[in-house]
């Protein structure tokens, strides 16, 4: 295995209130190898950016272990934060101060100068705009601005909770190719998104968690791989004769409008051969391919909420 | 030091803590206004108005008819049979309209400095208060931390900002308030000042210029634990207000450990508190309590509050979770 950019071991997060204890995190033991985007998938409230908080030292861990590029956070962070870029949740900047303003602070805790600066408004296309003040940006603006913010370490690891939050269909595609080429380029990207097909069109690898714990996790085909459908998609003339002939012959199937869904793991000629023998004829026959969709609602159908 | 920098070109952004410096100055310029009108020497215009208001009293039928009835009954009205006497007892003189305080810098230290530093010590607070609370409120104390985990450095460079902000605000305004007065005193008066008074002034402005960063820091240590501006002020209206009121009321034996009380030994360089007793029956019993605080007395308490309040809120920015 390469070398792994995030690793939780047994991570665990409580919080306390007048009801009592909730447990946030639940043993979640998350692996991220070096390069590519790592997609990070979970249903509300599952974890994910209470997990993200306590990798950059946001929140404070109750048990597990974590550790950056290797190192043990929060304790080793500061080695590590300079080569870390991250957005969590919403963007957070001074309302008051201009879009420029608000990166110069930043820059100028790192030591760099005015150029970077330049250069991350021009990368996140907030050129124009950049002398504006924060808190007349739209949605969208605020997100690259934060976008430009986490490029300004050129990072090795960009954490990106909801990078395409509020961006227009141009934004979330130039986001997207933003995201892939710093994945292709040997960034590592964790990238937790409730837009799954999003997350199956960007991500080399997806980890997905519900209630605290990891769920399934591997390159985004194997995952989906694992929740592989048998089931194959048929057209026929006459839908009624045909389902009669499949149920007698003992398969299981379901009505999808104008096709029928057979679930099996035979040979789809198996099926082509049982129809034309009782004088029906296949016009379509398709496999049914399972989507990350299909696998995060079985994988999390015991979370309660929607996914995100 | 970069971030230190970095705090100190935050604070120079924000629109709400520079309208709080230019409301210093504004304060200064108003204690300047104030003092050197009502110190101000009397011109040839105000005395020719006083003389006129001389000549209009002494004509009005009642000033008339008072010094009538003086010279019928002397002996009444003087404690002479002098009838003379009733001119200068009834009828009104110049300096009447004239009453007017000479500028005496010296005499003016101590009342004016006290004044003029609790003033800067509320807007030192409002802010800390201010300056930490719009970063909570906006939440960019946690992409702070995104690039500098340290919380600890964090917490110093903004705290050590607002003191430097704070004392600098005071210093400046103190010197421009003394610089004023001290300009009209060697344009009004032949006098000179007396020997020391430039030093104990220097060390005045100095302990009002620390006392002023505390107050910056008190508002800082307060607001970065409970984070929210709303609730400092609240805290501080309510204790200058009511808080030291009922303490004085129910507990008298804590006059020593108010704020007020240790402030002016602080600024005037000692202070003597007054315990009037509740109940006496005679001079003896009536005589208050007295309670003498030197500086060294304000300096721990200061040093022992400021101290406690910044370790507990350092421990909490420290502990908690930032959202």
């Amino acid at each position: 295995m390469s070398e792994l950019v995030i690793e939780t071991t047994d991570l665990r997060k409580e919080y306390r209130n007048r009801r009592g204890r909730f447990v946030a995190v639940k043993g979640l033991s998350l692996q991220v190898p070096h390069g590519g985007v790592h997609g990070f998938l979970g249903p509300n409230g599952s974890g994910k950016t209470t997990t993200i908080r306590m990798l950059l030292g946001l929140a404070r861990a109750s048990g597990g272990e974590m550790r950056l590029f290797g190192k043990e956070v929060p304790r080793l962070l500061p080695e590590v934060m300079g080569r870390t870029g991250a957005i969590v949740e919403q963007p957070k900047f001074m309302p008051g101060f201009t879009g420029r303003r608000n990166l110069s602070l930043l820059a100028t805790t790192l030591g760099q100068d005015g150029r970077k600066v330049d250069e991350v408004i021009e990368t996140v296309g907030l050129k124009g705009r950049d002398k504006d003040r924060y808190r007349g940006y739209s949605l969208g603006m605020k997100q690259r601005l934060a976008i430009a913010g986490a490029l300004l370490k050129s990072p090795d690891l960009l954490i990106l909770d909801e990078p395409t939050n509020g961006l227009d269909p141009a934004g979330i595609r130039e986001i997207r190719e933003t995201i892939r080429t710093l994945g292709e380029s040997g960034v590592t990207v964790l990238l937790s998104s409730h837009i799954l097909a999003e997350v199956q069109q960007v991500c080399d690898a997806v980890s997905i968690i519900g209630h605290g714990a990891l769920l399934a996790s591997g390159p985004v085909r194997e995952v989906i791989g694992t929740r592989a459908s048998g089931a194959v998609r048929l057209g026929l003339a006459d839908l009624a004769a045909g389902a009669a002939a499949l149920e007698a012959a003992g398969y299981d199937l379901r009505r999808d409008l104008d096709h029928l869904v057979v679930e099996t793991t035979a040979d789809p000629a198996t099926l082509t051969e049982l129809l034309a023998g009782t004088g029906l004829y296949v016009n379509e026959l398709t496999p049914v391919r399972a989507d990350l969709e299909t696998v995060f609602l079985e994988l999390t159908a015991d979370d309660a909420g929607g996914p995100l | 030091m970069r971030l230190l920098l970095v705090e100190l070109a935050r604070i120079r952004a924000r629109r709400a803590i520079m309208v709080l410096v230019a409301g210093a100055f504004l304060l200064g310029a108003v204690f300047v206004g104030a003092t050197l009108w009502t110190h101000r020497p009397v011109s040839d215009a105000d005395l020719a108005q006083a003389q006129q208001q001389v000549e209009r009293q002494t004509n009005s039928p009642m000033t008339q008819r008072e010094l009538r009835r003086c010279e019928r009954n002397p002996e009444r009205y003087t404690g002479t049979s002098d009838a003379a006497a009733c001119e200068e007892n009834i009828l009104p003189r110049v300096d009447w309209f004239l009453d007017r305080p000479v500028l005496n810098p010296p005499e003016l230290v101590r009342d004016l400095s006290v004044a003029l530093v609790l003033f800067l010590g509320v807007i030192a607070v409002l802010i800390g208060a201010t300056m930490i609370g719009a970063e909570w409120s906006a939440g960019s104390v946690g992409t702070q931390l995104l690039f500098e985990p340290r919380r600890p450095r964090v917490w110093a460079a903004k705290a050590a900002a607002i003191a430097l902000v704070a004392a600098a605000m005071a210093a400046a305004v103190f010197t421009l308030v003394w610089l004023s007065i001290l300009a009209a005193y060697a344009v009004w008066s032949d006098e000179g000042l007396p020997s020391g008074f430039l030093r104990d002034l220097s060390l005045t402005g100095a302990r009002g210029a620390a006392f002023v960063a505390v107050g910056g820091l008190a508002g800082y240590a307060v607001t970065m634990a409970v984070r929210h501006t709303v609730v400092v002020v609240g805290l501080m209206l309510a204790y200058s207000v009511i808080g030291e009121g009922l303490l004085r009321s129910f507990l008298p034996s804590v006059e020593r450990y108010l704020v007020s009380n240790n402030a002016l030994a602080w600024i005037q360089d000692g202070h003597t508190i007054r315990i009037y007793p509740r109940n006496c029956f005679d001079e003896i019993s009536c005589r208050p309590k007295e309670i003498a605080m030197g500086l060294a007395d304000a300096a721990v308490y200061f040093g022992l509050v400021a101290g406690a309040m910044l370790l507990v809120s350092l421990f909490v920015f420290n502990r908690r979770d930032v959202p």
